[in-house]
């Protein structure tokens, strides 16, 4: 059997597996609408530990931690430290997300905007900021998937055909099982993602350099600067990114409905102790990356770079491992993202302009939403590969202005939706201004930062000179009655 | 101990080492391509040793914390 063919093998089977999972979790089952968005908030640590590490942990983690290692070095250690600064800010917040949840039933985000604030019209701005900045990140999950199924079948299967396969599949499960199919199919991708980052990645160096020790002394030789961050990746950089990335973390839509799923304070909170353990597969990811840097390859994209390293030293066909692991990666970030778009266009969108609609409509809606997205994404990534780039850029700084009111707004009792809606708009404006129109990242600090502070500063000054809003009490004495 | 000591221990030090500590780690001589710890550059090895010490420091706040849970 020739390598493409064997790698070829390892990819179709790995899909199948996850189909049969994925639609299997939920084939049988009549959902409600907590049922197909939250499981019934029934998920305990294992299942809830492995939804959110496959969620977070994308098809860029691998491409894009590699390439970034490839190419710049060590201004890629931002990564590793966001993502446990986020941790351990979610160990906190996420309580209150969860409580709230529970106490009112939220399967959204924009549900907790609604409440808090008590605005339709912020909830759907909340909505709409969700699936503005999603839908570009899906469709980057999309082109991500195509590409690494293109490479690891050495072209037996085309980008395109990646792509619409790679659609299809999620859709099927997303569609039959809703979030219970996600965390059934990402207790086996999150496992095939760490176990491939650690047992052939981590060995790159060694087998190539001898050990870590000499991939570093020659990278030193061939790349002097991936070993120090200087220059417009300096430290300011770093620090900036860092903050902004660890605060932006939770103001993902797509993170809430996890949270919401929790059985329990304590699956939640555990789930949160030992996140960052899984973040550390990101180290093999980066020797990767950095192997192929210091052996002096030069590759025509840097997205190259993990699959590059795998085949300086490993047979080709491992290469079909590797795609495995990628589909995993990718499929497991995208197919949360779908369910949890589909839940702001239902609840938030459909759900409040047509206030009697029933659970099950919902549930409908819920599916079509599904689909729509799904396709959607899948026809962009088809046929406007870099249309949304500008949405791409503005992503995380634009989903970050959300963090005055959902989380400073559980501490000061004067923030209402006046407030906040004014401060978010800021933001948007500022980082637009600094990105497109400006200097990008003033004074080295990352735009997105300038953004989240013009926005606090509005979203005090007018809470400043309003009385105490009246939801503030109600909501927090609410989440308190809350038993854990 | 209560939530404060939570909140010190599972988010202020782990905040702290990376946002202020961790940039005065930021030096390596590339002539002599030292110091390496462990094969890292002294930032990667303190962003990589904060990624296992922090959720020891999270399992500390835990623990405060659970006393108070019913």
């Amino acid at each position: 059997m020739s390598y493409s063919t064997i790698s070829l093998t390892i990819i179709f089977s790995w899909i199948v597996l996850t189909l049969l999972i994925g639609v299997l979790a939920g084939i049988k089952k009549k959902f409600s609408l907590d049922g197909y968005l939250v499981s019934n908030r029934s998920m305990g640590f294992i299942f809830l530990y492995v939804l959110l590490a496959g969620e977070i942990y994308s098809a860029y983690a691998f491409l894009g931690v590699a390439g970034w290692a490839y190419s710049y070095g060590l201004p890629i250690m931002y990564a590793f430290g966001y993502g446990t600064l986020a941790y351990a800010f979610g160990y906190f917040f996420a309580e209150y997300i969860w409580r709230a949840g529970k106490k009112f039933s939220f399967v959204t985000q924009a549900d907790y905007f609604r409440k808090r604030y008590n605005s339709k019209g912020l909830a759907v701005l909340v909505a709409l900021i969700g699936i503005v900045f999603n839908v570009p990140y899906l469709q980057l999950q999309l082109q991500g998937l195509g590409y690494i199924l293109h490479a690891t079948s050495f072209g037996s299967i085309s980008v395109n055909t990646g792509i619409v396969v790679g659609m299809l599949i999620m859709l099927a499960y997303v569609y039959t099982s809703g979030l219970r199919g996600i965390a059934w199919t990402n207790l086996m991708q999150s496992i095939m993602m760490f176990v491939i980052a650690w047992v052939i990645l981590f060995s790159i160096p060694f087998i190539k350099f001898g050990g870590i020790s000499e991939m570093m002394k020659h990278l030193a030789q061939v790349k002097p600067h991936h070993l120090i961050l200087s220059g417009k990746m300096g430290v300011s950089w770093y620090i900036s990114t860092m903050v902004l990335s660890g605060l932006g973390f939770f103001m993902y839509p797509q993170m809430w409905p996890s949270i919401y799923s929790s059985n329990s304070l304590r699956a939640l909170k555990k789930t949160y102790v030992f996140l960052p353990l899984f973040s550390i597969f990101l180290l093999p990811i980066f020797l990767a990356g950095a192997s192929v840097a210091a052996a002096g390859i030069h590759l025509g994209r840097a997205d190259e770079a993990v699959l590059t390293a795998v085949t300086m030293v490993y047979p080709k066909w491992v290469l079909g491992i590797v795609g495995a692991a990628g589909f995993a990666a990718a499929a497991s970030t995208a197919s949360a993202i779908i369910l949890t778009l589909a839940g702001l266009l239902s609840k938030n969108l459909y759900g409040m302009f047509k206030e009697n609609a029933s659970d099950k409509e919902l549930v409908l809606v819920s599916r079509i939403s599904v689909l729509i997205f799904g396709l959607a994404a899948m026809f962009l990534a088809l046929f406007a590969g870099g249309r949304l780039v500008a949405l791409l850029l503005l992503a995380y700084s634009g989903i970050t202005q959300m963090f005055p009111g959902a989380f400073m707004g559980l501490f000061f009792k004067r923030f209402n939706k006046v407030a906040v809606t004014s401060g978010l708009i800021a933001g948007l404006i500022t980082i637009t201004y600094l990105k497109f129109f400006g200097p990008g990242n003033l004074l080295g600090i990352h735009f997105g930062l300038w953004g989240l502070l013009v926005n606090v500063i509005i979203t005090f000054a007018i809470s400043a000179v309003s009385k105490e809003d009246e939801n503030f009490r109600p909501f927090k004495k609410a989440l308190q009655s809350v038993e854990v | 101990m209560g939530k404060g000591m939570a909140v010190f221990l599972g988010f202020v030090i782990p905040w702290v080492m990376y946002v202020v500590v961790s940039p005065f780690f930021n030096y390596f001589d590339v002539k002599t391509a030292s110091p390496l710890i462990l094969g890292m550059p002294p930032l990667m090895f303190w962003d990589t040793l904060w990624i296992i010490l922090t959720p020891l420091f999270l399992l500390l706040a835990y623990n405060i914390e659970k006393r108070g849970w019913k």
